[in-house]
Parts: structure tokens; C-alpha cells; sequence
């Protein structure tokens, strides 16, 4: 049955979502895609779920269905195709009992949260990085119908593009427009990138005729943004099938020539000499739209894998290390950082450096004195997702 | 139009008949006043059917209903159910309820779109509401008070509630069931007002001590002041 396979996927588990689903190689692919899609609106509309059926108590009367498979089967019954799509079962039978009585919870539910019961989540507008100078950006954006603004904010509302002002050659364009048949795309002068995930490039400000690390590189977008600005890249992946991804994406921007790739592990990698090297590493990623929630416990180690991988940039001889994750919990972020200026090793070398100073959002000071350093990215309010950055100078 | 009426000496008229767009259940009184008080009315234009439920004459109180279907307790006899089924056209369901909170029009208020029940009701009763009446079930409480049909009447147009319903609650109640409320009394200040009066989208009978403010009330939420007056309504205000 669909529900109780999907069940499995609503349970926090290590890995995002897309992988763990598609890594069942024994089922065909178009009952994968179901099941995903299934279990990624689940998450998109949980909240609305979790409250529906505890108001309907149907858990305490029916002790066959368990929470996942209640709010996978009541989003199908409510919110997705109206029905189950599943054959005679126990959970069915169970559920569908319940049926007058969710229906009735669930209206109570929208009439209370008009918005979260009816808005899908995702991204408002659609940030794409184009390696050309402002001017032929503009009269390109221009011959696609749309017209300069300054707000990005016009943007989810009419024809309309907005350059950055933070992030160079940076652009947000409608969701209407087809970015993957325009012929910059193809040729790999155009790349869809949030705006946050622009950010540590900029921090990191490359200079051509450097040498720069990108220590967790997969996929490959800010590899190609930092390549684009300087002379040479190594690329770090440890993953064998992200590091082919890698390897496709920067063929597609032609920057392969640029780029070394190494497919191992950063950490056990021997420190050199370069100019700077930018940290990304997996995150829990609740910044990201999609995201599954989180126990405190992966939290933790999540936190002490950024620590020790983070620790290890820092032992290179370089002047600039950027930090960044897409998770908005400040266990990922302000108290890593926090906790590698308090390493005695970090503290001799290196200080905290002021990212982005123009950027209005910064880290929570209340971690610790000089978060404020550090920039944050709130997901939709900054127009994409969820982003945390911290840059760390050497000391002269 | 609204009509006042008495049951025998008593101003309850919403305990004693049931009225819907479709039909009306009245209970069998000593005079035919209360009855006249329909036919005046109604006569040939819905069937009015004079019946007792489980020979109890609270038939308003007993059972629930609206234009496509009547709820009707499970000791409701036989005879009756069949008396009802007979004078009720084919279209609309008759249906028997096995519900511990037998007194269906106490914890069922409903038009013809929703119902509000009992927070208590069982789920099998839930689904029977759904289906024969053909609405949406919502379990709710009036101004603290599970018995939600006592102390609430709906139409399709507006609402009548109990007076001491919070504004908040009313707003609530009133994007549920997605008519306009307001907060009032019947029958001199009472807040039965299930019990105090019988209404649907162009009729009503409230109960004889119903004071003129409470009236115009009731007529003006249940947009019951039609434009051009009943022509013997004038005569008789006439002479």
C-alpha cells in the first residue's frame, strides 16, 4: 500500500528526501514519482494535517492508523485527489469511517488559517545568476517582455525583473517565464540560483589569478560562480554520483578547464596553500522549502559534522573562509561559529569577519557577542530560501 | 411573514413542530389553533404533517431535518414513521437515528447546507447527517452550550443565536455556516430560541409572548418583512 511505504519517508531520517525515495531501485520509477510527490505535499500542508486530525481524534477511536498514515491518506482525501488510492485495507476502512468528521475539521481548520491551509509552498520568484555584463543582461531580460524594477518584491506580481544590489549579475524574473528553453540557458550563460545561495561567492569576493577551494561542491553552483571569478577551483566531493553531477554542471557552463575536481572526503585531505576556500556542508536544510522537520538529536550531530569540517577548512593556510549552510536553526550556525571562536587553535589564527555589510539581516546576537557579523537569510521574506553565512579573516 | 402562535397555552412553538423549506412536522394539540397558524400559510404549498414521535407531541424537539431529509429518533413507532413517510413526498428521506442523545432536535441545527451538532453525537450519526441531509457536519458549542439546537435557529439566510454568544464566536459561527448571525431572544427575553420559534426561508411561528423588538429582529436576520404585505393581514390590522 502507498501510504504505509510513503510513511516510512515521513519519518526524519539522514539523506533528503528525493534521495531516499529514489534509492529503492527495485520499484519503477512511476511509483516512485508518486510516492514522492505524495510524501513532499504531505510535509508542504502538515501542519494543517497534524491539527485535523487531532481535532478530529480519530487516533484515539481507530488504533489501526498511526499519525503518518492519517496525514498521508487525509491529504489525499481532503486536499489532493479527494479519494484513497489504495485498495480495500484496515487504514482505509479506519479512515474513511472518519470521513464526515475530518471534512468538518478541515473547513474549521481553513476558516481559521486562511492563508497556510490554501497557499502552497515554494519559491515566490526565481533568481538566476547570467555571466554578463548588467547592460546585456538588462536588453535580454527586456526582449522577454519584461521591465526593470527595484523592488524584488514586484516581481511575484507583474512582468516585471529586478537586479540585485547585494549580489552581482544576480536576477529575479516571474516563475512564469521558461528559463530551461531560453538559449542562454543551454549554453550555460544563465543558471537558476537562489539569491542566498549567491551569497558566501560574494563574501568570499574572488580575485582572477587565484586559487580557491570549494570544500562540499555538489552540485555545483557556487563551484561555477566562484570558477566564473578567478583562476583556478578544487572541488571537493565525496559522493561519487554528486561528483559526477558536479562534473555535468560545470561542462554545461563551460568551466571544467577551471575546475579540479577531487572525489573524497575534505576532511582527510592534507592542508595547503590557497586563497580561500568556502564550507557549505550538509545541513538539515530548514531553509529550504520542502525541508522535513528535524529531531534535536540530528540536529546535534549535524552540528558537530559542521564543527569538525569547518575546524579542518581553518587549518589551511589561506585569508578567507567562508561558512555557510541553508538551515535557519542557529545550532547549524551562530553556535557552530560560536564554538570555533572558542577553540583556542581558531581563536590564535583567526577573527570573524563583517560578511556583507549592507545586507540588512544579520545573526543573532543573543549566541554570542559579534553574531551580528554573520549574515542570515530569511526564507520567503528575502525572496527565496533560508540561508546562514559567516566569513572568517586571518589575522594578519 | 411571522405568525404567533400558542401550543395549548404554551409559547414553545419550536418544541412542538419542526418547519423546513420542504415541509413541516407539527404535533398533535387539543385545538386546531396551532395547526391553523401553519395552514394560513403553508396550506398547499409544503406538506404539514400532524404526527406524534414515540406518542410524545415534542416533535420539534425529537427530530432534526431539512429540505431533503427528516432525522427521526430510533423509538420513533412503526405507525408513525409510516404515517410520516406517507404524507412527505418520495424526494425527501425519513430516516431512523440510533443515537444515545435521542433528542435529535436539541443537538442538530441545520439548513440546508449545514449542520452544526452536539460536540458529543456519535460518529454513525454524524455520517447518517451527512448523507440524507446532505450537508457539512461541524461539532460545535453555542455561547458554552453542547445543546446547539436549542439555543440557535438557521435558515439559508440568516441565523438566530443565543444572546450571550461572544462576538467572536459569532463571527466564527457565522464564516462556518456562511450567513449572517446575530445574537437575540424569543418569547420576552427567553434564549431557547430553538424552543421559541420555527422558521425557514419565508416562514416563521414564534411563540405568543415574543415582544415586537424581538420580532423585528427575527424578521429583519431572517429577511422575513416581504415587500407587499398578505392583503388580508392589512383588512384585518383595518378593522
Amino acid at each position: 500500500m502507498i501510504y504505509r511505504e510513503a510513511a516510512k519517508y515521513l519519518e526524519d531520517d539522514a539523506g533528503t528526501l528525493r534521495n531516499r525515495i529514489y534509492k529503492n531501485q527495485k520499484a519503477d520509477v512511476k511509483h516512485l514519482k508518486q510516492v514522492y510527490a505524495l510524501v513532499c505535499k504531505t510535509i508542504e500542508h502538515r501542519r494543517c494535517l497534524t491539527s485535523v486530525i487531532t481535532a478530529s481524534q480519530i487516533l484515539q477511536k481507530e488504533r489501526k492508523l498511526n499519525m503518518n498514515i492519517a496525514q498521508l491518506m487525509t491529504f489525499d482525501l481532503l486536499i489532493g485527489s479527494k479519494r484513497l488510492n489504495c485498495g480495500k485495507c484496515a487504514e482505509k476502512d479506519a479512515l474513511l469511517r472518519h470521513k464526515v468528521r475530518l471534512n468538518g475539521e478541515f473547513i474549521k481548520y481553513k476558516l481559521k488559517h486562511p492563508v497556510i491551509a490554501e497557499k502552497q509552498e515554494g519559491p515566490l520568484v526565481r533568481w538566476v545568476r547570467i555571466r554578463k555584463d548588467s547592460q546585456e543582461c538588462a536588453s535580454m531580460l527586456e526582449k522577454l517582455g519584461l521591465s526593470r524594477t527595484d523592488k524584488w518584491e514586484d516581481v511575484m506580481k507583474s512582468q516585471v525583473f529586478y537586479e540585485d544590489v547585494y549580489v552581482p549579475q544576480l536576477f529575479a524574473i516571474p516563475m512564469s517565464i521558461k528559463v530551461a528553453e531560453l538559449p542562454e540557458y543551454k549554453s550555460g550563460e544563465l543558471i537558476i540560483q537562489d539569491r542566498a545561495s549567491c551569497i558566501p561567492v560574494t563574501i568570499m569576493d574572488p580575485q582572477p589569478g587565484k586559487t580557491y577551494i570549494d570544500s562540499c561542491a555538489a552540485p555545483g553552483n557556487k563551484t561555477s560562480q566562484l570558477a566564473a571569478q578567478s583562476k583556478h577551483v578544487i572541488a571537493f566531493e565525496r559522493d561519487k554520483k554528486r561528483a559526477k553531477t558536479l562534473q555535468n554542471m560545470l561542462d554545461r557552463a563551460k568551466l571544467l578547464k577551471k575546475v579540479e575536481i577531487r572525489q573524497m572526503d575534505f576532511t582527510q585531505c592534507d592542508p595547503f596553500e590557497v586563497e580561500g576556500l568556502i564550507v557549505d556542508p550538509s545541513c538539515s536544510g530548514s531553509g529550504i522549502f520542502r525541508a522535513t522537520s528535524v529531531t534535536p538529536e540530528r540536529l546535534n550531530s549535524l552540528a558537530d559534522f559542521q564543527f569538525h569540517i569547518v575546524l579542518h577548512a581553518l587549518k589551511f593556510d589561506a585569508k578567507r573562509v567562508v561558512y555557510s549552510t541553508c538551515s535557519i536553526h542557529k545550532e547549524e550556525n551562530e553556535m557552530v561559529v560560536k564554538r570555533l571562536l572558542e577553540t583556542p587553535e581558531v581563536a590564535e589564527k583567526w577573527k570573524l569577519g563583517n560578511a556583507l555589510p549592507n545586507w540588512p539581516r544579520r545573526g543573532f546576537k543573543e549566541v554570542f557577542d559579534g553574531a551580528e557579523k554573520c549574515v542570515r537569510v530569511n526564507p520567503k521574506e528575502d525572496g527565496g530560501i533560508g540561508f546562514f553565512a559567516a566569513c572568517f579573516d586571518r589575522i594578519d | 411573514m411571522s405568525v404567533r402562535a400558542q401550543f395549548d397555552n404554551s409559547n414553545e412553538v419550536g418544541v412542538f413542530a419542526k418547519l423546513t423549506n420542504s415541509f413541516a412536522l407539527i404535533g398533535i394539540s387539543g385545538s386546531q389553533n396551532f395547526y391553523s397558524a401553519f395552514e394560513s400559510k403553508l396550506g398547499g404549498k409544503i406538506p404539514l404533517c400532524q404526527t406524534t414521535i414515540d406518542g410524545n407531541r415534542i416533535v420539534g424537539r425529537l427530530t432534526a431535518g431539512n429540505r431533503r431529509g427528516l432525522l427521526v429518533p430510533v423509538n420513533t413507532s412503526d405507525q408513525e414513521l409510516q404515517h410520516i413517510r406517507n404524507t412527505l413526498p418520495d424526494e425527501i428521506k425519513v430516516q431512523r437515528v440510533e443515537e444515545r442523545l435521542s433528542a435529535l432536535g436539541n443537538v442538530i441545527c441545520c439548513n440546508d447546507h449545514v449542520a452544526l451538532v452536539h460536540p458529543d453525537i456519535e460518529r454513525e450519526t454524524e455520517e447518517i447527517i451527512a448523507d440524507v441531509l446532505g450537508v457539512e457536519v461541524f461539532r460545535q458549542t453555542i455561547a458554552g452550550n453542547t445543546l446547539v439546537g436549542s439555543f440557535a435557529a438557521i435558515t439559508n439566510i440568516g441565523g438566530l443565536v443565543h444572546p450571550q454568544t461572544s462576538v467572536e464566536d459569532q463571527e466564527e459561527l457565522s464564516s462556518l455556516l456562511q450567513i449572517p448571525l446575530v445574537a437575540g431572544t424569543v418569547n420576552r427575553g427567553s434564549a431557547v430560541i430553538g424552543g421559541g420559534l420555527v422558521v425557514n426561508d419565508y416562514f416563521s411561528v414564534v411563540g405568543y409572548d415574543t415582544t415586537a423588538p424581538e420580532l423585528h429582529v427575527i424578521e429583519s436576520i431572517f429577511e422575513l418583512n416581504s415587500d407587499a404585505p398578505d392583503q388580508d393581514v392589512l383588512i384585518e390590522n383595518y378593522y
